[in-house]
């Protein structure tokens, strides 16, 4: 465990800006969205313009950090290198899972201060976390599937943007994950199908991983 | 002709060529030296690859150049490879089979003309680059560490090629591996940080070394007088070679062109 | 050329890593398309709705961009081609034309998906499927391409760094930032004045399509658009001087010096008349309403005065503008007052001898001093009309509103809603209209864009429009709109004002036949309309601002016309609409109870909540007043079922039309019929 947490340091050390991001996101970006929100006089508008921001930027800003991660042991050219130091036998889902779980800790000051500050944002967090976790497990399988984190991240951006831009048709809007339009508890979320999802996606990427690979 | 007039390249704060002047008819030069003193930085700037910060320098019209570190798109065959570069030095489309295939003869890769890049070895990567550079019959052959990455038998073939050009282009390989600058080279350029430390043959760098280099037996180590260079400790014979100006307790020893390299080396430190 | 052009295209086809996110936007793309047809869109609904697919291309082409172009640095053959002049340069844009017919297939799919739309719907209506192209390409190809370019400006750049500039490009360059940041403003800028800049996709998901202008494409969208295209091309060229040579470096100079001029003209969009319907503080939704905030109406009063003649040469480019002469019935008053919308800035005007006259200008009024008299006055002017658009793309000027000099000083909002001015008398307008597009008015054409003829006012429209006949009723409206409009029987429509003049009382006339219908854009039903509105009714033509026209409907909002439009009563008269319209049925259950609506006297609309300051309690006050709403729709029901449908039609209307009103409305309502 301490090994993989000195692994995910030395990663972000080189890619800083990409570990930052998700950071800026959520304690500078939202609160000036919220923000804007009350300056327009409304409630209700600061609390809609805080849900489109979550649901557009957090997800897929925590995808960020994986991708960092991911794509110095799936595309990089030391790639060969850390996996022979590693026999052959190292699997990136739980360096993986330690960064959702990361996240989730990064947020919760957020949270906590937004809920001071503003109101119970709980089932936001609760809907962020699975949203957060089955996306990580999408492109980890897809990246570890095609070999390519190129693949795997442009397959989880489409569907992001897809959510973000069609969410509020009425013939999308069943095959939207993200919700930027709704409020959690306005927008049924199935919480048990996507944690199951992305358990198994991150199951069938490990078991993948781990396999030798033959020509 | 290659005319290399004070040339200085710096990167930064710090100057990597320092006034370098050179010139280099035909002939096969090797431009030697340790790592870090501008070899690679002087080859790119005559293949145009940098602009010196000062000089100038005059190729001829046609350089082949083998960069230190050669690699293509995997998805194309070596042919295809071969090919584009064919293109890219304006070889007429009904030329270019002919000369790929020759290119490809010389360093024994005609019958991989089919194969994809990616499915190549390392070292027949390195062959296709050195066949690249070869194409459409340089007036001038630049070679950054050329026999990098090749077996012994492949080392040996790339002597055959150069031999063959010779009394062609002038060719200039560069290398900090003293055996492959005896076999292959006619001329030696030193080069040490960043500065020409002297030009000649192989025998000027050994008349060099002459008189100073001993075989002196290990136990009569604690004899040997300062100062000197240990050059290397040779077990099985049980003597060390060194390297001195001053007489030392031992054979005279006859030199090589590694002694003569090391004496000038080491006489800048 | 060609031997680069082909290596780039066997790189690109032989390697799936990039082939297979195509098929998987393509795909994407295809999916989207078909499932949105399967829905009930308007044409219009349909092209809105299909352009966000856009960003897709942005993302797409701006990763395969970076792939393509950086996969020789990362393999180590880059610096074998330096050495080679024009090698690298020629191998770069090798790698863009390899893209560009991806991009320009991916483009075609999606106007494909709008010709589908098209022919399916049975239109026949030409000049959409050209705006439908032109939208394609602004909203999908260039931003597409101008990914593309990003893509290989980044081509030196380490991947992490890569791709988190194109994953910020993306969003700056979609709707999100608009979603979020419109409304908001920064020491009094407005975040979208930066925002801007990078919006190349098609405008807000929040964008309710109006069917007459179709989606955005003003001069200043393309010049931003093609900005970025020039920009980045610039950059490439400058980045690959070296190797390019001089011709490149001139290249780049030139591409710059464009991309300037192309910035400097998107720079000046703020002269322009633009349909900006999101939140923003000059956008339709929120500019007039504060500048109403900000401005109360002054002195109104009728003219003494009337014109006899208008002249009016409009031109619609970026923004209106007019050359109105005015000839008046009297030349001997020193000063004369207009009613003139505050949006157009009055440069001039002159008398007919040409000499300058002084004018005032005081928010909508227009004064102008003639210390000797004067018969005919030009009044030049220029500017926006806030939702009554007047651009190149398209016209959007009902008769009703006052974008030439109408005589008085009138009442052009009140109680937060646009009001419509009628009642004037007749005149004489000769009006020529310069814009590309076909323009359409009630009064009869004398050339193209030209009309001549008497009457009360002039409308004008022009855009995605078209003139059609149905049941010998000539209709005005878009062809590709949301609601097709079916044949709006206007002599049951006066029939059935009859019947309830008899019911309410009401002493107006609607006369409907003979006249020409024209359905205003959806920009006016959404955007600030009051009942003033909804239905205008002038000699010769009527405009209904409505989204389903039914008989109903029509003499509902003309029924509703000419009452107050006090915030105190507006849930009273929605619910008085809705029973005319639709019909609220009875209810034989419970009265309601008294007390459970006393929030609604509190608060009587649901913008009255906005007062409350904190914020949990605001929460539990929507949830009240929501559930009070329905119980006064009960109320209402029941007093349908105790008193009879028309007696409480009566009541209500009787009791609306009162601009003194005695109780509020939760208590007339509940003790209807009772003495004050």
């Amino acid at each position: 465990m301490i090994c993989s947490l000195q692994l995910i340091r030395l990663t972000f050390r080189r890619t800083l800006p990409l570990f930052l991001a998700p950071i800026v996101s959520a304690y500078l970006v939202l609160p000036l969205i919220a923000a804007a929100g009350l300056a327009s006089g409304s409630w209700e508008t600061a609390l809609e313009n805080l849900t489109y921001g979550e649901q557009a930027i957090l997800p897929v800003g925590g995808l960020l950090w994986a991708f960092a991660y991911l794509q110095v042991w799936v595309d990089s050219d030391g790639e060969e290198t850390m996996r022979a130091c590693r026999r052959g036998k190292h699997v990136c889902a739980a360096e993986l899972l330690m960064l959702n779980i990361g996240f989730a800790v990064m947020l919760l000051p957020a949270l906590v201060a937004g809920t001071l500050f503003f109101r119970p944002l709980w089932t936001e967090y609760a809907r962020l976390i699975p949203q957060g976790f089955f996306f990580t497990g999408l492109f980890y399988l897809a990246a570890i599937l095609l070999r390519s984190v190129t693949m795997g991240g442009m397959l989880v951006l489409v569907y992001h943007l897809f959510c973000v831009f069609f969410c509020r048709n009425v013939e999308m809007r069943g095959y939207c994950l993200i919700r930027p339009d709704a409020l959690a508890n306005e927008a049924a979320f199935p919480y048990i199908p996507i944690l199951l999802s992305g358990a198994a996606m991150y199951l069938l990427g490990a078991w993948r991983e781990s396999r030798p690979v033959r020509q | 002709m290659l005319e290399v007039s004070h040339v200085e390249m710096r990167f930064g704060q710090k100057k990597v060529l320092r006034g370098v002047t050179l010139t280099l008819r035909q002939g096969v030069y090797g431009l030697l030296g340790p790592n870090g003193s501008g070899k690679t930085t002087l080859m790119r700037c005559i293949a145009g690859v940098y602009h010196p910060a000062a000089g100038t320098i005059r190729t001829p019209e046609r350089i082949g150049y083998l960069p230190q570190r050669f690699g293509m798109f995997k998805q194309l065959t070596v042919y295809e490879t071969m090919a584009y570069f064919a293109a890219l030095k304006q070889i007429p489309a009904r030329a270019q089979r002919n000369e790929i295939m020759e290119c490809l003869e010389q360093v024994h890769l005609a019958d991989r003309a089919k194969d994809r890049m990616g499915a190549l070895s390392g070292g027949m990567v390195r062959r296709v680059g050195i066949a690249q550079a070869l194409l459409g019959h340089p007036e001038l052959i630049l070679a950054d560490e050329p026999t990098a990455g090749l077996d012994p038998e492949e080392r040996l073939r790339f002597k055959n090629v150069i031999s063959n050009l010779r009394g062609g282009p002038t060719v200039v390989l560069s290398t900090h591996i003293v055996e492959d600058v005896e076999s292959n080279c006619d001329h030696i350029v030193l080069l040490y940080g960043g500065t020409v430390l002297t030009e000649g043959t192989a025998d000027d760098l050994r008349a060099r070394a002459a008189g100073k280099v001993y075989s002196v037996p290990a136990d009569k180590r604690c004899l040997l007088q300062q100062p000197y260079h240990l050059l290397r400790e040779e077990a099985e014979t049980g003597t060390l070679r060194v390297l001195s100006n001053l007489p030392q307790p031992g054979n005279l020893a006859a030199p090589t062109v590694e002694d003569g390299y090391m004496l000038y080396i080491r006489g800048r430190t | 050329m060609i031997g680069s052009i082909r290596v780039s295209n066997r790189v690109f086809y032989r390697g799936l890593s990039l082939v297979l996110p195509y098929g998987l936007v393509l795909a994407v793309t295809l999916m989207s398309l078909i499932r949105l047809t399967q829905g009930v869109l308007s044409p219009v609904d349909y092209l809105t709705d299909s352009l966000k697919l856009g960003e897709f291309g942005v993302l797409y082409f701006a990763l395969a961009g970076y792939e393509l172009t950086s996969m020789l640095r990362k393999l180590g053959g880059q610096e074998c081609l330096s050495a080679i002049p024009g090698a690298q340069c020629g191998l770069l844009f090798s790698h863009i034309l390899t893209l560009l017919p991806l991009l320009a297939a991916w483009s075609a799919v999606i106007f494909g998906g709008q010709a589908i739309c098209y022919f399916r719907q049975g239109l026949d209506y030409p000049p959409y499927l050209l705006h439908c192209l032109l939208a394609v390409i602004l909203y999908c190809l260039l931003p597409g391409l101008d990914g593309l370019l990003l893509g290989a400006c980044l081509e030196q750049v380490g991947r992490p760094a890569a791709y988190g500039t194109i994953m910020l490009a993306i969003l700056l360059s979609s709707s999100v930032c608009d979603e979020l940041f419109a409304g908001g403003s920064l020491f009094g800028v407005s975040p979208m004045a930066v925002f801007d800049w990078f919006y190349l996709t098609v405008p807000n998901g929040n964008w309710t399509a109006d069917a007459s202008y179709g989606v955005p494409m003003e001069l200043c969208r393309w010049c931003l658009a093609v900005f970025w295209c020039l920009v980045l091309t610039a950059v490439l060229l400058w980045q690959y001087r070296r190797d390019g040579g001089r011709a490149v470096s001139i290249a780049a100079a030139v591409l710059l010096a464009a991309a300037l001029l192309c910035a400097a003209r998107f720079a000046l969009r703020g002269e322009d008349d633009l349909l900006l319907k999101d939140s923003r503080p000059g956008g339709i939704l929120s500019s007039e309403y504060q500048y109403r905030a900000d401005h109360p109406t002054g002195d109104l009063g009728a003219a003494d005065f009337s014109v006899e003649e208008y002249d009016l040469k409009l031109t619609a480019k970026g923004a209106l503008k007019v050359s109105a002469t005015v000839k008046l019935s009297r030349d001997d008053l020193r000063e004369y007052r207009f009613t003139l919308y505050h949006g157009y800035e009055v440069l001039s005007v002159t008398d007919e001898r040409g000499e300058a006259l002084s004018f005032t200008r005081d928010g909508d009024f227009l004064d102008i001093s003639a210390p000797d008299g004067a018969k005919t006055f030009t009044v030049h002017y220029n500017g926006k009309g806030w939702k009554y658009i007047a651009n190149a793309q398209a016209i959007t000027l009902p008769g009703y509103f006052p974008y030439y000099p109408m005589p008085g000083h009138l009442a052009l909002w009140a109680d937060g809603s646009a009001q419509s001015v009628t009642g004037l008398p007749p005149a004489r307008f000769r009006v020529e209209a310069a814009t590309p597009q076909t323009v359409f008015s009630n009064l009869p054409k004398t050339g193209r864009n030209q009309f001549e003829g008497v009457a009360e006012t002039a409308t004008l429209y022009a855009g995605l429009i078209d003139e059609t006949e149905r049941g010998g009723v000539s209709y005005i409206c878009s062809p590709v709109g949301r609601e097709q409009v079916e044949s709006i029987d206007l002599e049951r429509t006066e029939r059935l004002w009859q019947e309830w003049c008899e019911t309410t009382g009401e002493t107006r006339t609607l006369d409907l036949v003979g006249k020409k219908v024209f359905i205003q854009p959806d920009t006016i039903s959404n955007c600030g309309k009051g009942d003033s509105e909804s239905v205008v009714v002038f000699d010769d033509h009527i405009l209904l601002a409505n989204m389903n026209s039914t008989p109903e409907t029509i003499c509902a909002y003309y029924l509703l016309k000419s009452l107050p439009s006090d915030a105190e009563r507006g849930l009273l008269r929605d619910v008085f609409r809705q029973d005319l319209v639709v019909g609220i049925g009875n209810w034989s259950g419970e009265k309601p109870d008294y007390d459970a609506l006393q929030i609604l006297r509190e608060y009587p609309s649901m913008n009255a909540l906005n007062e409350i300051g904190d914020e949990e309690q605001w929460f539990a006050a929507v949830e009240q007043y929501t559930s009070a709403s329905e119980q006064f729709h009960t109320l209402y029901a029941w007093q349908c079922s105790q008193l009879g449908r028309d007696t409480v039609l009566r009541e209500v209307y009787q009791y609306l039309k009162d601009s003194t009103p005695c109780q509020d409305q939760v208590t007339f309502l509940y003790d209807l019929g009772g003495a004050c």
